[in-house]
């Protein structure tokens, strides 16, 4: 009874000094940036107070606000999507888009950018009046929904989650065949915007599409919220879930399209960001030592916000005038810290 | 015994390679120069009387001997410049001795052309008779070719996206004119090299200005031995030319503010202050806040970065793929707070570009150097230039 108590006093001390740590960084992103603004100018803004200077208002409130929102969305979003897969899977190495659905995104996204002029499809989308941004998002999101499709297809006639993860990976590697297939023969300047969009970005989501990507990815973090105790059962084995009388086949249709909405959304918004959905269940399991998934829901996808926001703070490089890409800013400052928690706190393995 | 035999065998083998060997040799020499095979070959004589001299143009130059010219391509792209050779031998005539490059014979009467800057070239020295094949009809603005291309008379050599070297093996060309980036399909090229059919690797997107890009048609034309026509058409163009410049040195004032390229992902390219897009727009007298910058090609920036000046800047020009004002809008909303945008002053270089995403500004533009200057004048100063209508450049709306 004691530990539990201090057990819980434990999670809401983390979550509390984690949700700190988040508005911090949160302010941080929005003072820092190429262009110098004076902190004072920078609260004033954000309090809603005029400011002489309407280009610092127009850059602090329409570009780095929203990106600032974009970036713990994202993180939020791939960290439940891979905690839930590797739950689901009990594999330390899957992530949200082990079942293919990013690569199902980048289908959709190379269809438009690289075989427009030839698929008609692209010509039909475009005479609805949807062009540019939505063009790419819709693109990507029923590019992943197609993948989803089949996944949950699949998922219903196969019982083992082995043969399962491996369908997935089949399916993914399936789809970015054909999308090099595309390259192969596309032109230089559109390989050249396909490969921008996969190093993906948190700044091309405007104020008018991040409502979108707000509701979609807090819908996808409630249901996560709600499945927790699945998850949990899941742990313990799916037999042994079973006989809890849980159903192993509809808990797992329920959590590859919660992750799929996260993922996908994400993808469409903001390119394939990758790592971060590997990184952060592990980095939340063993900062907290626990595999209970109602306090990993909500560390997870604090972790992630934390994780993001500072991985864009850095691919800002503040002071200078250029920008480096996310894509590989997670990877490169996300790995070193998960190969030192990981060996310092040498717990992962009973999680599994 | 057995061991004999094997001797002997090798022994056969080897004299067997021997006398293929000097029958190979024998072959060649009977190729080689020899003067006799000539007859109406006269050393003393220039073969050249018209000769082209290369002003503005940084890739390229042309020396002239009595019955040969000496090409030299200067890849300012690769790592190191290096330079490329090539000996362009009137037909009829011998190859020069000792000198170890690939020869061309000139006049050239079948030539690929895998770059739609050369189509307008051709057009212009009324050489479309010796264009064989272009890369894909798709991006050709030019009628003409197009219609030659749907006869038959020119092919496509590139339909699908990569080379097709046994098309361009069966049509048995005199030389292939490539585009030269820095490993540029060297596969294929060398390929080709290998069965002797030369690629000239035409570099005209390294030139700093306009008028050295459009020299490149003096390369096309010392293959085809028009020098007389090229240098009555250049000088026309270098006058025009010279004209406009002269009129902006006196009549204009003010350097309005421009930005330039669009974002892409988090990160917006823009020209470089060496650039050649940065150069046209230098010449037209236009203000631009990279211009102390070092780079030739194009420098990558922060978003806010340039969003803090393009709310303030008079003009965008290319705004990468962009052609309506819708399009800037769909792209990102934010776009609509620029001064360029309220005042509708976006200019793109789509004023002659085909559905099938073709631009004619890669085209005849590259040999019309004059009326691309007036176009950019006429969008800086369209006081200078009342008359004058956008031809390559386009006002988005």
């Amino acid at each position: 009874m004691n530990t539990i108590t201090q057990g819980k006093r434990l999670r809401a001390k983390s979550l509390t000094l984690l949700g700190l740590m988040l508005i911090v960084l949160f302010l941080l992103d929005i003072g820092l940036g190429s262009v110098r603004i004076p902190v004072s100018d920078v609260i004033k803004t954000l309090l809603g107070q005029q400011i002489d200077n309407s280009g610092w208002q127009g850059i602090i409130l329409k570009i780095r606000l929203p990106r600032a929102v974009t970036a713990i969305l994202a993180g939020a979003a791939l960290s439940l999507g891979g905690l839930q897969m590797q739950t689901l899977f009990r594999n330390p190495l899957a992530g949200p888009s082990v079942l293919g659905i990013t690569a199902g995104a980048s289908l959709g996204v190379a269809a438009v950018m690289l075989a427009a002029g030839t698929v008609t499809t692209t010509f039909s989308i475009r005479e609805l009046g949807v062009d540019g941004s939505w063009l790419i998002i819709i693109a990507s999101t029923l590019g992943a929904a197609m993948v989803l499709m089949l996944i949950l297809g699949i998922s219903f006639k196969i019982r083992d989650n082995v043969v399962m993860l491996i369908v997935g990976l089949m399916v993914a590697n399936i789809t970015i065949a054909v999308v090099s297939i595309w390259q192969f023969f596309s032109d230089p300047e559109q390989i050249q915007e396909y490969i921008l969009w996969t190093f993906g970005s948190l700044g091309g989501v405007t104020n008018e599409q991040l409502g979108a990507l707000a509701i979609i990815v807090l819908t996808g973090v409630i249901l996560t919220f709600f499945l927790s105790k699945t998850l949990n059962a899941l742990l313990l084995g799916e037999d042994y879930a079973q006989s809890m009388g849980l159903n192993v086949k509809w808990a797992r249709v329920g959590i590859i399209a919660t992750t799929s909405i996260l993922a996908g959304a994400i993808t469409g918004f903001c390119g394939p960001i990758g790592f971060v959905g590997i990184a952060v269940p592990h980095l939340s399991r063993s900062f907290l030592n626990t595999s209970d998934h109602r306090t990993l829901v909500p560390t997870c996808a604090l972790v992630g916000g934390i994780l993001m926001l500072v991985c864009d703070i850095i691919s800002q490089v503040p002071g200078s005038q250029t920008v480096l890409p996310i894509n590989a800013i997670t990877a490169l400052i996300g790995s070193p810290i998960v190969i030192w928690i990981i060996v310092k706190r040498k717990n992962l393995k009973a999680s599994f | 015994m057995k061991k004999t035999e094997k001797c002997n065998a090798h022994r056969w083998a080897v004299y067997t390679l021997l006398c293929f060997l000097m029958v190979g040799f024998s072959a060649c020499q009977s190729n080689s120069n020899n003067q006799s095979d000539f007859p109406d070959f006269d050393p003393k004589k220039d073969y050249f009387p018209e000769k082209v001299s290369i002003d503005h143009s940084i890739g390229f130059d042309v020396e002239y001997h009595s019955n040969y010219k000496t090409l030299h391509l200067f890849r300012h792209y690769n790592e190191v410049a290096d330079t490329v050779s090539f000996l362009l031998v009137q037909k009829g005539t011998p190859a020069p001795e000792g000198v170890d490059l690939p020869v061309i014979a000139v006049p050239i009467q079948k030539a690929v052309s895998l770059s739609t800057t050369h189509l307008g070239m051709f057009e212009l020295l009324d050489a479309l008779g010796e264009l064989k094949g272009i890369e894909r009809k798709q991006y050709v603005s030019s009628p003409k070719v197009i219609s030659m291309v749907d006869s038959g008379e020119i092919i496509e050599v590139e339909p699908a996206g990569t080379l097709n070297v046994e098309t361009i093996i069966e049509m048995g060309v005199d030389v292939v004119l490539g585009v030269g980036y820095p490993n540029s399909q060297n596969e294929s090229f060398q390929q080709l090299q290998r069965l002797n059919i030369p690629v000239v690797l035409n570099a005209d997107w390294q030139e700093v200005d306009l008028l050295g890009r459009a020299e490149w048609v003096k390369l096309l034309a010392v293959l085809l031995n028009k020098e007389k026509l090229v240098n009555e058409k250049f000088s026309a163009i270098e006058t025009e030319f010279q004209s406009v410049l002269d009129m902006i040195a006196e009549k204009v004032t003010d350097a309005p503010l421009t930005i330039t390229g669009i974002a892409q992902g988090d990160a917006w390219q823009v020209s470089g202050g060496k650039s050649f897009a940065y150069n046209v727009l230098k010449i037209a007298k236009a203000d631009y806040p990279w211009k102390d910058d070092n780079s030739t090609g194009s420098i990558k920036l922060s978003f806010e970065a340039v969003y803090e000046i393009g709310l303030k800047a008079d003009f965008w020009v290319a705004p990468g793929g962009a052609s309506t004002l819708q399009n800037i809008r769909e792209r990102d909303p934010r776009y609509m707070d620029f001064k360029s945008y309220k005042n509708g002053t976006i200019y793109n270089v789509f004023g002659r570009n085909t559905e099938g995403g073709g631009n004619d500004y890669y085209e005849t533009g590259v040999i019309e150097p004059h009326i691309v200057l007036k176009d950019v004048v006429k969008i800086f100063h369209p006081e200078l230039l009342p008359d004058h209508q956008l031809v390559y450049y386009n006002r988005l709306k």
